[in-house]
């Protein structure tokens, strides 16, 4: 069975290349991309739940307190869902989202290394 | 299972998430699939399933989300199942219809599923009908049903939805394409969306003199909206929620989702039995499983 993995953007940022070239890359890996417009925290957590996804993928965008918010939404109402992050993300961000359980993939990130990413974290492939 | 997972304890996020996951396990098939869908089809039926359909970029999308608030109003709640083609290659499917969503009305009202297709050649998944009948069980009183971009015989959500419209542009065929087989046929409305576009007039003509050669006795409506700017969308609406009714009460024209409901319980006794016969039966893990089919079968059995 395919694994699902919501691509979500947190913030008002509407640049969208960097989550479509990433979702078409897990498209290409087999996995099923539910994309979601710009949403709030609730909507995402919504979507999440609705999805019933393997994995949340957040396209971080503006302040990175809104894309903290949207982490511990999501890790409170599915504390088994595993999240990971893109995005123009500053390091002491990243830190910051790492902090939280997160793999982070900044500018100059390998789309090989995101699907890796999300093969481990839906369970397709053994943990590092 | 309604007591589970009513729409009407919304706040919940466990009641949601078993919903959620309920639809999960029957895309995942196999017999807990069948066990399922058997608990939600001995609820009685009461959703209404409208159906959209239409070929890709049409604006199936966008129209489900400009109709949202009306059906709100109407319903209270809504239930929406999204389809977008998987992958014949890789099995992977990008899932776009949230896309164009306005989430401002879902609130906790609106239940919103995207679904792969899997390899269904129908317009909708294998695991659409079941996903119905469980969000009926579950107290949803709308379920929308929107198919993945069709061409023009991928029909199966005719035989799904109560009543089914489908969503057209100016400029989309001649004369020629208007009287062919198939999508102009069995629509019970038509929406030609995007009508700032040109070419409205010379479509709609088309379409209408078509679609009065059916033998109903009044052809199917011709809408024209702008589902980005909401022009058209309440008349639409209006035309919608009066061929819901229509289906609900018109004693002569028995709602098409019950039809499939009773399909549904003839298909799901010979899946059963077929699993039955199957050496995945005899497995420890699928014990279980395998007594409540029987518990199935007999009670079909006995409801013949």
């Amino acid at each position: 069975m395919p694994k699902r993995i919501l691509m979500a953007k947190t913030g008002l940022d509407g640049h969208w290349r960097g989550p479509t070239i990433v979702a078409r890359a897990l498209r290409d890996a087999g996995f099923e991309v539910i994309m979601i417009g710009m949403a709030t925290t609730a909507e995402i957590v919504a979507a999440a739940i609705d999805e019933d996804v393997d994995l949340v993928g957040l396209n971080v965008g503006g302040h990175i307190d809104v894309a903290l918010r949207a982490v511990d939404a999501v890790q409170s109402a599915a504390p088994d869902m595993p999240i990971f992050a893109g995005g123009t993300i500053p390091p002491h961000a990243c830190k910051q989202l790492q902090a939280k359980g997160l793999e982070v993939f900044p500018p100059g990130s390998m789309l090989t290394d995101i699907v890796d990413s999300a093969n481990r974290l839906t369970g397709l492939s053994a943990a590092q | 299972m309604s007591d589970g997972t009513s729409a009407s304890s919304p706040d919940d996020f466990t009641v949601r998430r078993a919903l959620a996951k309920s639809i999960s396990a029957i895309e995942s098939g196999g017999p807990e699939a069948l066990t399922i869908e058997q608990t939600a089809l001995q609820q009685p039926a009461s959703a209404h399933v409208l159906g959209i359909t239409g070929p890709p970029g049409a604006g199936k999308s966008s129209l489900i989300s400009a109709l949202l608030p009306h059906a709100l109003d109407h319903y209270g709640a809504v239930a929406v199942l999204a389809v977008d083609p998987s992958s014949l290659v890789t099995g992977g499917a990008l899932l776009g219809d949230r896309v164009r969503m306005d989430y401002r009305h879902f609130e906790q009202k609106v239940f919103f599923r995207s679904m792969a297709s899997r390899g269904q050649q129908g317009g909708i998944a294998a695991a659409t009908r079941a996903s119905v009948n469980v969000l009926d069980a579950a107290g949803w009183p709308l379920v929308i049903i929107e198919t993945l971009g069709i061409g023009q015989v991928e029909l199966d959500v005719m035989a799904l939805a109560d009543r089914v419209a489908v969503v057209l542009n100016p400029g989309w065929g001649d004369s020629f394409q208007a009287n062919k087989a198939g999508l102009t046929e069995q629509g019970d409305a038509f929406v030609l969306n995007k009508a700032d576009r040109p070419g409205l007039e010379n479509a709609k003509i088309l379409l209408e003199q078509s679609l009065q050669c059916l033998p109903a006795s009044t052809p199917p409506r011709v809408f024209t909206t702008i589902a980005t700017d909401g022009e058209g969308i309440p008349e639409l609406w209006q035309g919608l929620a009066e061929l819901m009714q229509d289906a609900a009460k018109n004693p002569h024209s028995r709602r098409r989702s019950e039809a499939a409901r009773e399909a549904a319980k003839t298909q799901l006794i010979q899946d059963f039995e077929a699993f039955l016969a199957s050496p995945a039966a005899g497995s420890p893990e699928n014990a279980q499983l395998g007594d409540a089919a029987e518990l199935l079968r007999r009670f079909y059995r006995q409801r013949d």
